[in-house]
This record gives C-alpha cells, sequence and structure tokens, in this order.
C-alpha cells in the first residue's frame, strides 16, 4: 500500500480528512502569533489539569520566584536539580534559591561508569526537577523537553516543575513538528 | 512485546545476565512467572489482591491491596535497579525515516529511564514500525494513545535520536538500535500484509468478543487476540495455526482498529489459505464434517444435543467443565468451559407454546 493511500486510510478512520502535508507550510497558521495567545493558554491549563497537573500563572519574573520557592517549600528536604539558569525563561533562579538555602545538586553524569553510577544515586535524593519547556501543547496539555546542552532529561521524579515563556505553545502536536 | 517475541530475556538469562521488567504490569508478570495477557494491560487477569500477594512473596514486603502503596513498592524497587543497571534495553513504539529517530511511549516514566540512565541503549524494533516523517509520527502518537488507553496523547512520548553528544547533561553513551525482520519481510509480500499496519494498540482485544471469553492466555501467543490471531500463524509457524479460526467474525475489531486493518478479512484469507495448503488438522477436518452432517439431519442433530447433554450432567460440576478431553483441552487450560444447557431453546420453546 502506497503511503497516500494509508493516509487516507487513517484519515477516513478518524474522521479528518485534512492530515497536514509535511510540505505545507500553512500549518504554521495556528502558531501563537497569529490565533489567539489567551484561548491556548486557557486550553493548556484545561488540559493540563485533566491529567492531574497544576498549574500556575505568573506574571513576571518576581512571581515565577515565588512560585518555584513555594512549591520548593512543600517538599520534604530542601535538594533540588534544575535546567542551568541560561537555559530556563527566569532569571536569577540558582541565586535565589541559594539564598533560600536550597541545595542544586550538580546534574551533569559523568562518562566514567562507576561515576555515573555513583551519581545517579546521589540523584535519587532530590525529589524535584526544575526544567523549562521548548513548546507546550494546549491540545493535550502536554509539554516538549529538548535534550541539549545545559539541560537534562533522564531522570524522572516525585515531582517536576516546568517553567514556561508563552511563546512555544502551540495548539497541537500536529503543529508542534511546523515550529 | 518485541523482546518477548524473541524470547529475548530467557534467553539473556540463560547467559547468566539479571533481566528485570520495567513496565509495572511486565514486572508484576516477570516477578509471579506469568505470561501478559493483553497487549497493553498484561495483568489484566490479576487483580490487586493478586499483585499483593506476588509482591509480599516476592519482595518480602507487607501484604497490600492499595493501588498507591503497590506502585510506591515496585517504584522504590525498580528505581535501585535503574540507576545500577549498565544496560536498558526498550522495544521501539515508531521509528521515524526521515530523522532516524526512534520514539517509545510510555505512561510510567520507564522509557525516559531505561533510554538515559543505563550507560547502553539497546532498542529493538519491529521493521513494520517505521514511519516516513515527524508529521506522521504525530498522527500516529495520537492514534495510539487514544486507542490504547483513551488518552489523548501518552504521559511520556520520547522521541530520541542518536546517543549522548558532546556537551550534553545526560543520556546514554551508546544508542544501538536493532531492526528485526523475523519474518515481517515475508508476510510483506503476501496478501496479509495489511497486518503490519497495526500500531500494537490493543483496541481489537478489547472489542473481541472472544477475547472477552477465553482471555488472552488461552491464544498460547505472545500477541493475543484478533491482530495475534492474523500475526502469530505468520511469525511463529504452523503450531498457531488454529488461532483465526477462534474468531466469529462479528467485525468489532474492524471497527475500532485505529489503521482500519480488514481484521475479519485477513482472518478468513489466513482460514482459506490454510485449507488450500492442507494445513487444517485433521481433528479439525473431521469434526466439522461430522457437525456438516449432523446439523443438516434433525433427528441426528435431536440425538448429538440430547447425549451432550447426559455428558453434561455427568461430567460437569456446577454447570462448568474444569477440563475439557483431548483437543479441546486448550480451551479449558485457563478457563472452565461452560456445559450444555439442560434444556435446549427448542425444548423450552414447545413447553411454553404447550403451556
Amino acid at each position: 500500500m502506497k503511503r497516500a493511500h494509508f493516509l487516507q486510510k487513517v484519515s477516513s478512520a478518524i474522521g479528518n480528512r485534512t492530515l497536514p502535508d509535511q510540505n505545507e507550510t500553512s500549518t504554521r497558521q495556528n502558531n501563537p502569533a497569529t490565533a489567539d495567545l489567551q484561548t491556548l493558554i486557557n486550553k493548556f491549563i484545561e488540559e493540563a489539569n485533566a491529567v492531574k497537573a497544576e498549574t500556575h500563572l505568573a506574571s513576571d519574573n518576581e512571581v515565577a520566584l515565588q512560585t518555584v520557592i513555594q512549591l520548593l517549600n512543600n517538599q520534604t528536604n530542601n535538594k533540588y536539580m534544575s535546567w542551568d539558569d541560561s537555559c530556563l525563561p527566569i532569571k536569577n533562579l540558582e541565586k535565589r534559591l541559594d539564598s533560600a538555602n536550597y541545595l542544586r545538586y550538580q546534574s551533569t553524569v559523568p562518562r566514567d561508569t562507576m561515576e555515573r553510577t555513583r551519581t545517579h544515586i546521589k540523584l535519587a535524593e532530590v525529589s524535584v526537577g526544575i526544567t523549562g519547556c521548548n513548546a507546550a501543547l494546549a491540545d493535550t496539555g502536554s509539554i516538549v523537553l529538548e535534550r541539549k546542552p545545559g539541560v537534562r532529561e533522564g531522570l524522572v521524579l516525585f515531582c517536576q516543575q516546568s517553567i514556561s515563556p508563552y511563546s512555544p505553545l502551540i495548539k497541537s502536536i500536529r503543529l508542534w513538528r511546523a515550529t | 512485546m518485541l523482546t518477548e517475541e524473541i524470547s529475548l530475556n530467557q534467553f539473556l538469562e540463560t547467559s547468566g545476565i539479571d533481566v528485570v521488567e520495567t513496565d509495572l504490569g511486565e514486572f508484576i508478570v516477570q516477578l509471579s512467572g506469568d505470561k501478559p495477557s493483553h497487549i497493553i494491560a498484561p495483568i489484566l487477569h490479576m487483580t490487586r489482591e493478586d499483585v499483593g500477594n506476588v509482591f509480599k512473596e516476592k519482595l518480602n514486603v507487607p501484604f497490600s491491596d492499595d493501588p498507591a502503596t503497590l506502585n510506591a513498592i515496585a517504584r522504590a524497587h525498580m528505581r535501585e535497579i535503574f540507576l545500577k543497571a549498565d544496560m536498558g534495553i526498550s522495544g521501539v513504539n515508531f521509528g521515524v525515516s526521515e530523522s532516524g529517530a526512534i520514539c517509545l511511549v510510555t505512561n510510567e516514566g520507564n522509557g525516559r529511564l531505561i533510554s538515559t540512565a543505563p550507560r547502553i541503549h539497546v532498542a529493538v524494533m519491529g521493521m513494520e514500525r517505521l514511519v516516513p516523517t515527524l508529521a506522521d509520527l504525530s498522527i500516529m502518537l495520537q492514534l495510539l494513545a487514544r486507542s490504547a488507553t483513551g488518552q489523548k496523547l501518552s504521559v511520556y512520548s520520547n522521541i530520541l535520536c542518536g546517543p549522548r553528544r558532546k556537551n550534553e547533561s545526560d543520556g546514554p553513551e551508546e544508542l544501538h538500535i536493532v531492526i528485526l525482520d523475523n519474518g515481517r519481510s515475508k508476510i510483506l509480500g503476501s496478501t496479509l500484509s495489511e497486518i503490519l499496519y497495526c500500531i500494537r494498540c490493543g483496541a481489537c482485544l478489547n472489542a473481541c468478543p472472544v477475547f472477552h471469553s477465553i482471555g488472552g492466555h488461552a491464544y498460547g501467543s505472545v500477541y493475543p487476540g484478533p491482530v495475534g490471531s492474523v500475526l502469530s500463524p505468520l511469525l511463529f509457524g504452523d503450531p498457531w495455526n488454529p488461532l483465526p479460526h477462534a474468531s466469529s467474525l462479528c467485525g468489532a475489531c474492524k471497527e475500532v482498529c485505529p489503521v482500519d486493518i480488514d481484521l475479519p478479512g485477513l482472518l478468513l484469507k489466513s482460514r482459506s489459505q490454510q485449507i488450500e495448503k492442507g494445513k487444517s488438522p485433521l481433528w479439525m477436518q473431521l469434526s466439522q464434517w461430522i457437525y456438516a452432517i449432523t446439523s443438516c439431519n434433525p433427528i441426528l442433530f435431536g440425538l448429538a444435543l440430547r447425549s451432550g447433554q447426559v455428558v453434561s450432567r455427568l461430567l460437569s460440576h456446577d454447570g462448568w467443565f474444569t477440563t475439557l478431553p483431548g483437543p479441546l483441552q486448550g480451551w479449558s487450560t485457563h478457563r472452565d468451559f461452560p456445559a450444555l444447557a439442560q434444556k435446549s431453546f427448542r425444548q423450552l420453546w414447545d413447553k411454553s407454546s404447550q403451556g
């Protein structure tokens, strides 16, 4: 069966005949630049809450910092790990958390096998991870994290706080690949 | 499923390697020495009390049947193994041809851990799992989540493009992708090639009345349900030939299939190919022949019915057979078989007409 025929079957099965064409640029039309951003935010929050994620709207850098500190206060220990400050959308996070006596664990994993295991075991003491996100998908309340220098995506923690600026908010996973 | 298809765990264990399943359901199956009964929900056949007993016996923890407690026990046990393991082995839900990326879809985060914490990541991918572009993947991710678990998107969709690069904080030092044929290229050229579109969502199992009645174990294959009935004889050969016959051809599987595989049609094709090749077992041919003669003759049919009722009365317990003889044994290995009703519909009809 040809790809076009297969896509036609899939399209028919899901009752949607407007599957994206990889060469078509019009799929970008729903990006935040042209779509109603507030609608996307509301949809994202609704969907994220539906899958038991907690969302917090922060109007500026200071409110975002206070929100993170508040969330850390709810944890049983003072250890956290995070993406590098330069990769986070809020400024001075590490400095503020240092001054509030929160201990940032170095999260770069050594390449040596034994050291790697030791680091992983040490990192398991941490229950909070702070990340940014590369994109947020409003249709599903999902966030997209990309592995690159300065960020890590490995460990699944008890609590993950993702800080997202409005800019990468995208309607759906179909449109994410177009950004 | 793919590592089970090639019995990888058993092979590694016989080579002296400790293998621990990381999907919670598969982990419980491994602990209890059982087998998965569903593609998506491997312990569909177990109760939470069963899981509590397995944990108590195998992990030496106090009995609990509270799902949150059981999850926490499994999490604590598995986390230690994740952090110390030197190699993580995973399947692949989809591979993307345009970028060489692989995609792992999980709801528990085990895919994310297994592909980043161990030093080496080995991903075993069925060759039919390739999609051409990331755009195609985005469609498939939605189809899979919706049909498998009723989610809009699975909790973790990991797209992996190679091992850890210079200056990256984590990730495996080595990534090996094993692309498995195991008979798939032969299927590709056959009239049953449509079965290769299957994305292993398990929706056909959930809709199948036969699966509902006999459970996943009765199929005896890694792949149960309608999709397994087509796939198993193609992948594993003649011992699985009876499976395509285990269907009422009601078409519920086709209705729910997200990629619109004509499963009833494939089952029929599979049956007819077996007959053409003379692969139908002799006992099956004989029993079909006897049934054809009996069901066409009202006197013979009535006699057979009464004989069946007598046998049922003598050998069943509380209306159920716990074991069946001879070639029918397989049907009662995992489930009891209902005894014949003591009064047939015709007898009840005659009685009500008289009364």
